[in-house]
């Protein structure tokens, strides 16, 4: 192979292109995963029904939440069945209600808006169980109650419901608050 | 062809050149006159006077004056190489791309989903309804925005079975 300067110099500017091409995307890759920021969702699950009003201990903003529920929809007595946490960068799930019968999964992406989230899948699944003396024994039938998306903003309480076509008396809510 | 025989002809065409009266070929010694001589046409004279030192020197000097006539050759080299430095041109703007714009693409910050936006920001009153694509067939989702600012997302399932004692 004749070893020219021309060829040497286009030799090293390949070798530097690659190169630099290697060690670029894993930095970019990193870059792209530190412009993600972790964050904690306070989550609640409201049982809802017609009737006498009721309305649970809960955050000022999470009770006006509901307030504004009762005002819109035919549901005034809301029972809370569980309250949670689920802290991530990128998606999480927790286990709610009495023997952790309610699973929440949550996986949010950023937006263009840092002051907002896009929650891309949001699902509240159910799993029954009982009680055998002293064992709580689950089901493997896991029936979903609720699965959507919605856009929510740092501070701000989201109501997320579900009840059936035909308009039965019982609904479930789930707040969604997405901690500043 | 034989190296031998390409000699021999330019030889022979030097010869020509220089004094045609004069150019002939050895049919007799070694392999190269055999060669020569099977190539002469039937005009050409034999010349027998010409030594082994002579055609020595004749074969120096045929090299000296083709290498005058192409004297570089990185021409045709560099030629052959041309294509390589379009293939590093290539192989640069493709990691250009790869840096600059890849993973802005996949980037989170870019992220707009699509066929929500537009709801998740429509403002409507108490009673307005916005709808989105269901996730089950018989099922609709709903979109309010209260006139105090809460947003419910509201999910109408036509199969929707609550779990008892709720």
């Amino acid at each position: 192979m004749d070893r020219t300067p021309r060829n040497r110099l286009f030799t090293t500017f390949l070798f530097v292109s690659l190169m630099a091409g290697l060690l670029a995307i894993p930095a970019a890759s990193d870059a792209q995963d530190q412009e993600r920021e972790t964050h904690s969702f306070w989550i609640a699950i409201v049982s809802a029904r017609p009737g006498p009003a009721a309305m649970p201990d809960l955050p000022e903003d999470a009770e006006r939440a509901l307030t504004d529920v009762a005002n819109l929809l035919p549901y005034s007595a809301f029972e809370l069945i569980d309250t949670g946490w689920i802290r991530t960068l990128f998606s999480g799930n927790t286990r709610l209600g009495d023997a952790g019968a309610f699973e929440i999964s949550l996986h949010f992406e950023p937006t263009s808006d840092p002051m907002s989230l896009f929650v891309e899948g949001f699902r509240v699944d159910y799993r029954e169980y009982r009680r055998q003396d002293d064992v709580v024994v689950r089901s493997d039938v896991t029936m979903n109650l609720l699965g959507t998306q919605f856009g929510i903003k740092l501070g701000e309480t989201v109501v997320v419901g579900t009840s059936r076509l035909d308009g039965q008396d019982e609904a479930l809510i789930v707040l969604v608050k997405a901690m500043p | 062809m034989n190296p031998e025989h390409r000699f021999d002809r330019q030889l022979r065409e030097l010869l020509r050149a220089a004094d045609p009266a004069s150019a002939t070929c050895n049919g007799t010694g070694g392999e190269g006159s055999r060669s020569l001589g099977a190539q002469s046409g039937p005009d050409d004279t034999m010349v027998s006077s010409m030594s082994a030192i002579e055609r020595t020197s004749m074969r120096a000097r045929l090299v000296s004056e083709a290498a005058a006539a192409a004297p570089i050759t990185l021409d045709t080299r560099w030629g052959r190489q041309r294509p390589s430095w379009r293939l590093a041109l290539v192989v640069a703007a493709m990691l250009v791309v790869a840096i600059t714009i890849l993973p802005k693409s996949t980037g989170p910050t870019t992220h707009q989903p699509a066929g929500h936006s537009v709801v998740e920001e429509q403002r409507v009153a108490a009673a307005g309804v916005a709808g989105t694509a269901p996730e089950r067939p018989e099922s609709r989702i709903i979109h309010f925005t209260t006139a105090s600012g809460t947003r419910i997302v509201w999910n109408l399932v036509a199969d929707l079975e609550l779990p008892g004692g709720l």
